[in-house]
């Protein structure tokens, strides 16, 4: 993890100057933002994954010494199957159909959307897959 | 290493009482599913209906082109062909089989039993589906579909230039298809950051995961920025807003943010694909990849570069610092050239064979490199000047963009087949389809750089007999429909296969695989790995089913450093 | 360890007859059914490269037309030189392929596992300067041919006396062109346009310098001569200036080359490159027309009907 915190911040180390240069030279505030808010995304990424990696102990899969057994035992939760996905995705489709032929959309939109994001969230609360 | 054990669509159910097997089920199963691999075809059959649809819209153009006068379809009718095509090919295709491999393929390379979040996996891929069914659905609209070109320019694509709600369908299409990408992109970073398998350092993974990592990274770049401009244009055709009016310098603003977009996004197309190329070559010439570490870190020179170098689709727009722009373009042609001599570097005294995938790869090699030197041609502003907005740069972008995803998605398909499904692609229709298709190509697109070079604007529905174009436009046609024809033996390949096709019961049917998706079944069980070898290098299944030859290798640094040494001595 | 002697999976699937037990399928004929197809290929590419309706006189400018202004002949040379240059490397890459492909390939009797090799690094280095050394000599003579091409006289410049300054204004779906008032202009100023059957002709002086100012009332254009090898959007609510020097008299072709709606492939017009004589005639025919003023060219310009008498810009 310390490694791909490293790139990020290599990425971000390197879109700063081409910010720069690139305002010092044309002026352009569109380029100049969107540039900016890119090296934003990547020194965000990049100072989490450093700092997370530094909080924590190597990884087995960082490890280049290290065996199958090190990750022994429950790897996590993979849900099985879920209808969330559908649903959810369905209530947004029907609220960006709702932008282009009218509002009275959103109306059916919203309320799937609602459900689908608390189905989501609480699927496995309860039931036969329930781990939480 | 245990994995948690999920009763999947089992005949026997939690409470023993046995369920009943309809053929509805198999329809609810994927559609509920959460499982990478079924997510993976999802997108992958997907994306190759789109790549059909698009395919025949290139047909109809390519007919009406071939002869000066209307012949096929009215201006209007070819100028929503020509958008379509483009939305279709590069969106709806391109990106989405990007997805496809990489859920499919990315988890078994790293021993991962799933991606990081599973449904919202699924969440994208149906916003993917449902985005991309509303933007061509305006075809069924009165007016149309979108007919300003898939860059949609403002101020064509207001609601004066452009009123048909088509465009409307077009701009929210995109935007939810769009969402679905930067969801994708977020698990599949996630996944490879967090789920390797032990001793899978970076250094040790596939250049195929690689790849993905870093086309995930210039997604989550490049598509809030399409995303946005994307509202902004719903906002000034729905609410009235002016943010792009050309009072305020709209015009140019829109350009901005959509290349600022439009460059990455090609990169995102063809990266992965790269990635699958240099999985093919090194088994099947029976060497781990040349030069590992340079090819990483090209590709991340090319993934940080194509977010600087947007505006070399605006040189004309006398708008821009071109300098800058033509600088950076210029640049990027050096880590690609780093890969191409990666890739023949692996071929270079290797044991070949010519099996269906390196066949396809090969054809890859031949094609991009005239793509890659007719684009550094297009970076010098000058001559930019002369055939930007022509056949010109139809036919490079046409080579880059078929040559990597087209070519490379039949050299994926034909080498992790088995791995799919268990049973392998007829080889002899594999080579048909492959000469037919790169024959088809090239008589297709190599006479288009001529014409550009003499002045064939692009997107024309049609042009004069006086112009000079029609030999040239008519051997083009020939060759599109001789493309388009090249597919069908492919699609009777697939149903041969699914029908007659020998099961495999082997790891690896190639021999020689690599990475660690070939360590396990073909296809594999519902997590993927039921037992894991030791991962010691870049090729662990290569180590697991060759131990002679890996330890060879490892005997001491020595003796690589004597096989190299040799190498640059001849 | 054993090696597979039995024919191999991926054949045992492909409806091959015949096939080696060790490496790839190595039937007698196979060399006709790989050449045979290959050499096909490349004849019709290569008939199909060069065009049916191209003569030798074109080849070296590979596809160009005759440049018809000064600034042209740089684009043109930047263009041949570049090629060559591409081509060299083409040729190179290919080479690299083929030979591989050839020499490479997998014995016919051995079971073969190479050395593995992972690295070289001087051969590593090597591919990368030299590349970048390419790059940068192309960069040199972009930024100079560049900065050549895209010089413009300033009006403070005591020189903007010997410039022609026409307006082009583009606009669904049609040119229009405004011989602006000026030192070198004797009639006043004056405008053309044309319509769908009967495309407007822009007239040219020859060796005079011509500025063109582009405007466009609605969405963007692009105003590009073929012979001109050189284009520039016309974006609205933005002026882009250019400025060429004709050299060869003649008729040449324009064409729009920014998708701009239905009939942007209609939006054509021609070009003429006259004497200095002849165009001061062409521009005082204008006149005579009644086609004094000029044309709307911008946005949020008071709206005026398309052909109006007398008003001066």
């Amino acid at each position: 993890m310390k490694f791909t915190g490293a790139l990020m911040t290599l990425v971000a180390l390197f879109i700063l100057p081409v910010t720069i240069i690139y305002w010092v030279l044309s002026e352009d505030p569109t380029g100049t933002t969107a540039l900016a808010l890119a090296f934003g995304l990547s020194i965000m990424i990049g100072y989490y994954l450093w700092f997370t990696a530094r909080r924590s102990e190597l990884l087995p899969q960082d490890n280049e010494e290290g065996d199958v057994a090190d990750d022994a035992g429950e790897l996590g939760f993979f849900s099985p199957h879920s209808w969330a996905p559908l649903m959810l995705a369905c209530g947004s489709a029907l609220m960006f159909l709702g932008v282009i032929f009218g509002w009275w959309l959103c109306y059916f939109g919203a309320p799937i959307v609602g459900i689908a994001l608390f189905g989501w969230v609480f699927e496995y609360y309860r039931g036969e897959n329930q781990n939480q | 290493m245990t994995i948690l054990n999920e009763p999947q669509s089992v005949a026997v159910g939690a409470t023993g009482v046995r369920r009943k097997k309809a053929p509805g089920n198999a329809v609810v199963k994927w559609m509920t599913t959460t499982d990478h691999k079924t997510i993976g075809s999802l997108y992958l059959i997907t994306s190759f209906v789109f790549f059909c649809i698009g395919g025949v819209l290139a047909l109809f153009m390519r007919a009406e082109l071939a002869r000066p006068g209307t012949q096929v379809m009215s201006n209007e009718q070819f100028n929503q062909a020509f958008t379509m095509h483009g939305t279709i090919m590069l969106l709806m295709f391109a990106t989405p089989l990007f997805a496809g491999f990489t859920n499919w393929i990315m988890p078994l390379q790293i021993g991962a039993p799933d991606v990081a979040f599973p449904r919202l996996n699924m969440f994208a891929y149906w916003l993917y589906l449902f985005g991309s069914i509303i933007a061509v659905a305006g075809f069924l609209t009165p007016q149309g579909a979108a007919d300003f070109g898939w860059f949609a320019y403002a101020p064509l694509s207001d609601s004066i230039r452009s009123p048909g709600i088509g465009a409307d369908m077009w701009i929210m299409g995109l935007a939810m298809s769009g969402f679905g990408t930067i969801l994708g992109a977020v698990n599949f970073i996630t996944t490879i950051i967090a789920m390797r398998a032990p001793g899978l350092t970076m250094f040790r993974m596939s250049i195929f995961c690689w790849n993905v990592l870093l086309t995930s990274i210039l997604v989550l770049m490049a598509f809030p920025v399409l995303a946005a401009a994307l509202f902004a244009l719903e906002a000034d055709r729905k609410f009235g807003t002016h943010i792009f009016d050309p009072a305020n310098g709209g015009p140019i603003l829109w350009q901005h943010l959509f290349w600022f977009f439009g460059h990455p996004e090609v990169y995102i197309i063809a990266l992965p694909f790269f990635g699958i190329v240099s999985e093919v070559i090194p088994v099947f010439a029976r060497k781990p990849m040349f030069g590992y570490k340079g090819l990483i870190g090209a590709t991340i020179a090319i993934a940080g570069l194509s977010v600087t170098v947007w505006a070399h689709h605006m040189f004309v727009t006398g708008s821009v610092l071109l300098p800058f722009f033509s600088f950076m373009t210029f640049l990027i042609a050096v880590p690609t050239g780093v890969k191409f001599f990666n890739w023949i570097g692996t071929m270079w005294r290797g044991s070949l064979s010519f099996e269906t995938p390196m066949l396809w790869t090969i054809g890859f090699l031949v094609t991009f490199v005239f793509g890659g030197l007719t684009g550094v041609i297009l970076a010098s502003p000058p001559l930019d000047f002369a055939v930007s907005d022509t056949y010109f740069v139809v036919a490079h972008f046409h080579y880059v963009v078929f040559g990597t995803v087209v070519f490379a998605m039949f050299a994926g398909f034909h080498f992790w087949w088995p791995k799919f499904t268990g049973k392998m692609l007829d080889e002899r229709l594999g080579k048909i389809t492959f000469w037919t298709l790169f024959i088809g190509f090239h008589t297709t697109f190599l006479v288009q750089h001529w014409l550009g070079a003499e002045g064939m604007p692009r997107r024309y529905a049609d042009y004069l007999d006086s112009d000079g174009y029609t030999s040239l436009n008519m051997v083009s046609t020939i060759g599109s429909f001789l493309l388009g024809l090249s597919i069908l033996p492919f699609l009777y390949n697939v149903w041969k296969t699914h029908k007659y096709g020998k099961k495999i019961t082997v790891d690896d049917p190639w021999g020689y695989g690599r990475s660690l998706e070939w360590a396990t079944s073909c296809p594999p069980p519902r997590h993927n790995f039921t037992s894991m070898p030791r991962i010691r290098s870049e090729s662990p299944a290569f180590d697991l089913h060759h131990p002679e030859i890996a330890a060879l290798d490892y005997l001491g640094d020595d003796r690589q450093a004597v096989s190299a040494g040799k190498e640059s001595e001849r | 360890m054993k090696f597979p002697v039995s024919t191999p999976l991926w054949a045992r699937h492909s409806g091959r007859r015949y096939v080696s037990p060790y490496g790839s399928d190595r039937s007698p004929r196979r060399w006709m059914r790989r050449r045979v197809p290959q050499l096909l290929a490349l004849g019709l590419v290569t008939a199909t490269a060069t065009g049916c309706s191209v003569d030798s006189k074109d080849l070296p400018r590979l596809g160009l037309p005759n440049p018809a202004t000064e600034q042209g002949h740089r684009v043109l040379s930047l263009w041949q030189g570049s090629w060559i240059a591409a081509l060299i490397v083409g040729v190179v890459v290919w080479g690299l392929i083929l030979w591989s492909i050839v020499f490479h390939r997998r014995s016919r009797t051995k079971q073969e596992i190479p050395p593995q090799t992972r690295y070289n690094l001087p051969l590593e280095v090597l591919y990368t300067v030299i590349p970048g050394i390419i790059i940068a000599v192309f960069f040199y003579f972009t930024a100079r041919d560049e900065t050549k091409i895209q010089e413009t006289t300033k009006r403070s410049d005591p020189a903007f006396q010997s410039v022609n300054v026409i307006e082009v204004a583009a606009f669904q779906w049609q040119w229009a062109f405004n011989y602006k008032e000026g030192p070198m202009n004797k009639t006043g100023a004056v405008y053309d346009t044309g319509s769908t059957q009967d495309i407007p002709t822009l007239y040219l002086p020859q060796g005079q310098k011509v500025q063109f100012e582009l405007n466009s009332p609605d969405v963007i254009h692009s105003f590009y001569v073929p012979s001109f090898l050189y284009k520039l959007d016309v974006i609205p609510g933005k002026t882009n200036k250019f400025e060429i020097t004709p050299e060869v008299l003649g008729d040449y072709d324009g064409k729009c080359a920014e998708l701009c709606g239905a009939d942007h492939s209609r939006m054509l017009f021609k070009v003429k490159i006259v004497t200095p004589e002849e165009y001061q005639r062409h521009l005082a025919l204008l006149k005579e027309q009644g086609q004094t003023g000029a044309v709307r060219s911008q946005i949020n310009m008071p709206a005026q009907a398309e052909h109006t008498p007398g008003s001066e810009k």
